[in-house]
């Protein structure tokens, strides 16, 4: 077993290609670093320290800690995308050329979305016609220059997640950029979302070597895992809990990518085993889309969730 | 003769035009006209009198996003019935309809296309000054696919939204009893639907691993 954790992350060190995720790598446990002091998180964002002299591991640990007071949590992340090489090799014009760009389709899309995107924080309720809504901004300057797939939803809540904590417009579509094209999480947005596809198999691979029982109860109420999940998946949580909590889901999902979702997601399931057992067919649905998501937001620690 | 007390209902549409919307008054009276993006597809349940019988509704609320069309699939399998979405506003909604009416017939293998209940709803009707398509082109395009009902709806001020999800049940269940007539499945889904399921579910659903397909279908989810 311990043999299996350190396989797993040792496999996580070698490459961040999403794709070479295995149900290995979705073990709970390890060891726990120590996390970052202040002296430390001040030399990384002022540069002095590259991002690669920190382990993986004292970045996570520090993460599921939370920052220390004083850390700026945008400055933080646009470290943690790693984009800085990628900005200079582009045109430093970039971005204004792709908001110049016309692209009507894509324009239309994304306008219908933006005024419904965390409403609450009424942070991106201005005309987008006349150039001041930064989500609007962002999201067509990122699907213009991935055209191919496009504006899909749920990219409406991660740009907007990152705009609430980074403001400025370029340093979000970088991010943009990293998140969703280097580190190609654009393929759960791309046609049958294959990223997805294979996001469910991994977890339905984990289920079946750690909770046969609760998997089978799943497959005899004849649930579809893409109708259960695929809501945490293509808005990264951010749809279905509150900001604060969505925000320390979404910086795990920057340093480790998917597994930083399936993870939580295996955490709630295993956690609401019992309620899960006693469910079934629509009521299951329900509970496995909202209802559990809500309780164990209410009911853990955010450092539970988010630890392993 | 079967009386078929459940139905389960779809609503498809283009991303915006307000099917959840529609969807979260008809079933409790109150809109508030800022719904979240749905992603995948959601349900919300309804009892209603029909034709003095009393029947439970299943009403499934999709995506209208294209690039999620086939996540929606698999709840398109059962569906008694169909509405098919566009915002009056919107012309370009309106052009989309096709597309959804295509998809629901390939993906749902609703039987005889010509004789299923679908519905065609022009939504937003409290917006008619920014009206870019007339009643008399909707109807028009509802003759063309096999004379579909119209109706021309305001989810936010709860118009025609009752009668049009009315129509709907009375259709169904008068489609439902003429099926039983010629001692069809009891369930329209049937079979096709469940192959569609499995489709989807081997790409990674809760069936991956065979179990799911084997169990007898009835259709519905609940």
């Amino acid at each position: 077993m311990k043999q299996e954790i350190l396989a797993g992350a040792a496999r996580r060190k070698q490459s961040e290609e999403p794709s070479q995720t295995t149900s290995e790598d979705l073990l709970f446990d390890g060891p726990k670093p120590e996390v970052l002091s202040l002296e430390e998180w001040a030399l990384l964002i002022s540069g002095e320290r590259p991002l690669a002299s920190f382990s993986k591991d004292r970045l996570r640990q520090s993460i599921v800690k939370g920052l220390p007071q004083g850390v700026n949590r945008g400055q933080v992340w646009c470290l943690l995308c790693d984009y800085e090489q990628d900005r200079i090799n582009h045109n430093q014009e970039l971005y204004q050329k792709l908001l110049d760009m016309e692209n009507h389709s894509q324009e239309y899309l994304i306008s219908k979305d933006i005024y419904r995107t965390l409403p609450d924080t009424k942070l991106f309720l201005s005309d987008y016609k006349q150039g001041g809504n930064t989500l609007f901004n962002v999201l067509k300057a990122y699907t213009c220059y991935d055209n191919s797939v496009g504006y899909v939803q749920g990219m409406n809540y991660l740009a907007a997640i990152l705009l609430i904590e980074i403001q400025e417009e370029i340093k979000v579509f970088w991010c943009l950029f990293a998140l969703l094209f280097k580190r190609n999480w654009r393929m759960i947005y791309d046609i049958n979302t294959p990223k997805l596809m294979n996001l469910l198999s991994l977890i339905n691979d984990r289920l079946s070597k750690d909770d046969p029982a609760l998997l089978n109860h799943l497959k005899e109420q004849d649930l579809s895992l893409g109708a259960a999940f695929s809501p945490i998946f293509i808005t990264l949580f951010i749809y279905q809990v509150p900001i604060p909590i969505a925000t320390r889901i979404f910086e795990c999902f920057i340093l480790d990518g998917e597994i930083a979702l399936i993870r939580v997601l295996l955490r709630m399931l295993y956690c609401k085993r019992d309620r899960i057992l006693e469910l079934k067919e629509c009521e299951l649905l329900t509970y496995l889309r909202s209802g559990m998501i809500v309780e164990c937001v209410q009911e853990m620690e955010i450092e539970e969730l988010i630890s392993y | 003769m079967s009386k078929k007390q459940f139905l389960k209902m779809v609503i498809l549409g283009d991303s915006g035009v307000g099917k959840t919307t529609l969807l979260q008054q008809y079933v409790t009276q109150k809109a508030t006209g800022n719904s979240k993006p749905t992603i995948g597809a959601d349900f919300q349940k309804k009892e209603v009198m029909v034709d003095n019988q009393q029947v439970n509704l299943q009403i499934w609320d999709t995506a209208g996003q294209e690039k999620f069309q086939s996540l929606g699939y698999a709840f398109y399998r059962g569906a008694d019935s169909c509405a098919l979405v566009f915002d009056i506003t919107n012309h370009k909604s309106f052009e989309n309809l096709a597309m959804w009416k295509k998809g629901f017939i390939e993906n749902a293998s609703p039987g005889d296309v010509n004789t299923y209940p679908f519905v065609v709803i022009g939504n937003k009707l409290d917006k008619e000054v920014n009206r870019q398509v007339t009643s008399q082109e909707a109807r028009q395009w509802c003759k063309d696919n096999g004379d579909i009902p119209y109706y021309e709806t305001s989810a936010l001020e709860n118009i025609s939204v009752d009668s049009a999800f009315l129509e709907m049940a009375k259709t169904a269940l008068k489609r439902g009893t003429q099926n039983a007539l010629f001692s069809l499945p009891e369930s329209i889904g049937g079979a096709g639907g469940a192959i569609k399921l499995n489709n989807f579910e081997d790409r990674g659903g809760a069936g991956a691993k065979g179990g799911a397909g084997k169990k007898k279908k009835n259709g519905t989810c609940c």
